[in-house]
C-alpha cells in the first residue's frame, strides 16, 4: 500500500470520525438506531458543494451543511416523538425524503468543484501548508475541536441527562428529564455532525454525489464497534478517542483490502466490494465484542 | 398535600375491553402522612400512582398537589414535586452510569439541566455524596465511580431511595419497592424508608401486598377494592387493626 493511499485513508478516517461520533450519540448514548445519517451526510455534501460552487465563503457553507443536518435530525425526532413512528422507520422515512431533496439541492446527480475556494485552499494559503498535508491538518484540528466539545458536553448536566434518558428512560422521566426533548437534542447533534462530515468530504474531494450516503451509518457504526473492541473503557475521553481510532483503522483496513493485488481472478476485490468487506468486518467485531462482554441491563 | 377530586379513569375507552378503574374517586392526604396502600391486583393502586405521577392522565376530575392544580402537568413537570421508587430495582437508576452520576442526576430532579459540569452541582462533587451514602451503612461511599449495574438489588433500591429524597419531594411514591428483594434486604430497605420519611417529615404513599408491613408501617392505611376506598384508618384506629381482620376485609370482594 502506497503512502498516498495511506494518507487518503487517514483523511477519510478523520472525516468519518465526525460521523462515528454522531452515530455514537444516537446508537450508544441515546439508544436510538438512527439511519438518517445516510441522508444527512450527502445533504451536508450537497449544501457545501452547491454553495462553494457559487462562490460562497467555504466556512459559511460548512456551517450551513451542519445546520441542514441538524434540521434533518430534528425531522426524524419529530416523526418519532410527535407522530409516534417507530424510531428505525422514522429515520428511514427521513433518509428516503433526503435522497430526493439532495437531488433538488444539487440540481443533478453529481457536482464537481473546479477551482473554487474551499476551506482547504484557504487554509493552505493562510498557514502555508502543502497541498498534500492540508486536508489532514484541517480535518484533524476540527476533529480535535469537535471531540473536545463532545467530551465537555457529555459531562455537563445536560449531557448527563441525555445519557440517562438513553440508558433508562423510566428513571429519566421520573427525574424530570423530558426524554422526547433528549431525542431531539441527540438526533440534532448526530445528524449535524454527519452533515458537517459530508460538507468536509465534498470540499476535500471536490465533489458531491447523490449516492455517496449509502453505507454512512454502517461506516460510523463500524468505527464505534472497532473502537469498543480496541479499548475497553468507561471514560468519555477514552470512548471518543477509540471511536476516532476505530474510524482510522477501518479506513486503513479498507485501503489495504483494495490494494491487495490479486489480478483479474473472480475473487479479487474491487472497489464495489467495499460494502461487503464492511459488513464482514462489522460481523467480525460484533462477534468479538459480544464474546468479551455481557452488556448489563 | 394531595387532593383528588372526582377522578375518572377508564382503560381502553370505547372498546369492548373498556374497564373503568376509577370512578368519581376522591381522596385527601394531609402533609406528613405516610399512607400505606393495600388492595388486590386490579384494585386501582397502580393506576392511582400513575395518575399522581403523571404517567397516565385522568379522563375527568382534578389532581391537586400542595394547593396547585397539576392535572394537566406532564410527568417530567411533576418530577419537581414527586419522587418515586419502583418495584423493579433496575428502574430507579441508570445501570450504565456510575453511582456518582446517578446521584448528580437526582440532585437536579425537576430542575433545568444546565450546560455546566455535573460535578459542579453539589459544589464538592463526589465527596458531597459520601456522607449520605455512609449513612446507608453499605460501604457505597467508596464505590462512587462504579457503574450502578455492579450493585445488588438491595443496594440499588437504597440508592434510589436516597436519590428520591435528595431534594425534599412534596410526595414520595413507593410502588412495592421491596417486592423484588430478599428478606434481609427487604427489612433493611423498609427500615431505611421509615427512617427517611420520619427524618424529613415526608408525605409518602406506599403500595404493598404484605399485610404485616401495612400494619407496622405508616400513619394511615387505605384499602382499595374495585377502584373504591373500602377501608381508611389512621392513628389509634390503625394501630388497633389486627392482621386477621385486615386479611378478612382484604379478600371480601375477591372471594367467589
Amino acid at each position: 500500500m502506497s503512502l498516498y493511499a495511506c494518507i487518503s485513508a487517514l483523511e477519510l478516517g478523520i472525516i468519518f470520525s465526525f460521523v462515528a461520533i454522531g452515530v455514537f450519540f444516537t446508537f450508544r448514548v441515546l439508544d436510538f438506531p438512527d439511519l438518517t445519517v445516510d441522508g444527512s451526510f450527502p445533504l451536508g455534501a450537497a449544501v457545501s458543494a452547491v454553495l462553494v460552487s457559487t462562490g460562497w465563503n467555504p466556512w459559511g457553507a460548512l456551517g450551513l451543511s451542519l445546520a441542514a443536518g441538524v434540521c434533518a435530525g430534528l425531522c426524524t425526532a419529530w416523526l418519532h416523538t410527535h407522530l409516534r413512528v417507530v424510531h428505525l422507520l422514522a429515520s428511514i422515512v427521513t433518509m428516503t425524503a433526503l435522497y430526493s431533496l439532495n437531488l433538488r439541492i444539487m440540481g443533478r446527480p453529481n457536482l464537481a468543484l473546479m477551482d473554487q475556494e474551499t476551506i482547504f485552499t484557504w487554509a493552505a494559503r493562510a498557514f502555508s501548508l502543502s497541498p498534500g498535508s492540508v486536508i489532514l491538518w484541517v480535518t484533524g484540528m476540527l476533529l480535535l475541536l469537535v471531540g473536545t466539545l463532545a467530551w465537555w458536553f457529555l459531562r455537563t448536566e445536560l449531557g448527563l441527562a441525555l445519557r440517562a434518558s438513553g440508558n433508562n428512560p423510566i428513571m429519566a422521566r421520573a427525574l424530570g428529564i423530558s426524554t422526547s426533548g433528549m431525542i431531539w437534542l441527540g438526533l440534532g447533534i448526530s445528524n449535524g455532525l454527519a452533515a458537517f462530515a459530508g460538507g468536509l468530504y465534498a470540499q476535500a474531494q471536490g465533489s458531491a454525489d447523490v449516492g455517496m450516503g449509502i453505507g454512512t451509518v454502517v461506516a460510523g457504526l463500524a468505527a464505534v464497534i472497532i473502537g469498543e473492541a480496541l479499548l475497553p473503557t468507561r471514560r468519555i475521553a477514552g470512548i471518543l478517542l477509540r471511536i476516532c481510532a476505530g474510524s482510522a483503522l477501518y479506513r486503513l483496513a479498507m485501503a489495504l483490502a483494495l490494494s491487495l493485488d490479486t489480478g483479474e481472478a473472480w475473487y479479487s476485490l474491487r472497489p464495489t466490494d467495499l460494502n461487503l468487506v464492511t459488513a464482514g468486518l462489522l460481523v467480525l467485531f460484533l462477534a468479538l465484542s459480544s464474546r468479551n462482554k455481557r452488556r448489563p441491563s | 398535600m394531595i387532593r383528588l377530586v372526582g377522578v375518572h379513569k377508564t382503560f381502553l375507552p370505547g372498546t369492548p375491553d373498556a374497564r373503568a378503574l376509577l370512578q368519581d374517586f376522591n381522596l385527601q392526604i394531609d402533609p406528613g402522612e405516610f399512607v400505606v396502600l393495600l388492595g388486590a391486583n386490579g384494585a386501582g393502586k397502580s393506576t392511582l400512582f400513575h395518575l399522581l405521577a403523571g404517567t397516565e392522565t385522568v379522563d375527568k376530575g382534578q389532581i391537586w398537589i400542595d394547593g396547585m392544580n397539576v392535572t394537566s402537568q406532564t410527568e417530567p413537570q411533576r418530577a419537581q414535586w414527586i419522587s418515586r421508587v419502583f418495584q423493579d430495582p433496575r428502574h430507579g437508576s441508570a445501570a450504565a452510569l456510575t453511582l456518582e452520576e446517578n446521584l448528580a442526576l437526582a440532585q437536579r430532579r425537576g430542575l433545568p439541566r444546565r450546560l455546566r459540569g455535573f460535578r459542579q452541582v453539589g459544589g464538592g462533587g463526589a465527596s458531597s455524596f459520601a456522607p449520605a451514602l455512609e449513612k446507608l451503612g453499605m460501604g457505597l461511599e467508596s464505590r462512587l465511580h462504579d457503574p450502578m449495574s455492579l450493585l445488588s438489588g438491595g443496594q440499588r433500591q437504597a440508592v434510589t431511595l436516597l436519590m428520591a429524597s435528595m431534594l425534599r419531594p412534596k410526595i414520595l411514591l413507593l410502588d412495592e419497592h421491596t417486592a423484588a428483594l430478599d428478606p434481609h434486604a427487604e427489612t433493611a430497605i423498609l427500615a431505611l424508608t421509615a427512617r427517611t420519611i420520619a427524618d424529613q417529615g415526608l408525605t409518602a404513599l406506599m403500595i404493598t401486598h404484605n399485610l404485616a408491613h401495612a400494619l407496622r408501617y405508616g400513619t394511615r392505611l387505605l384499602l382499595l377494592q374495585g377502584g373504591k376506598i373500602a377501608l381508611d384508618v389512621r392513628g389509634k384506629e390503625k394501630e388497633a387493626l389486627k392482621l386477621e381482620e385486615l386479611y378478612a376485609r382484604y379478600g371480601a370482594e375477591e372471594r367467589i
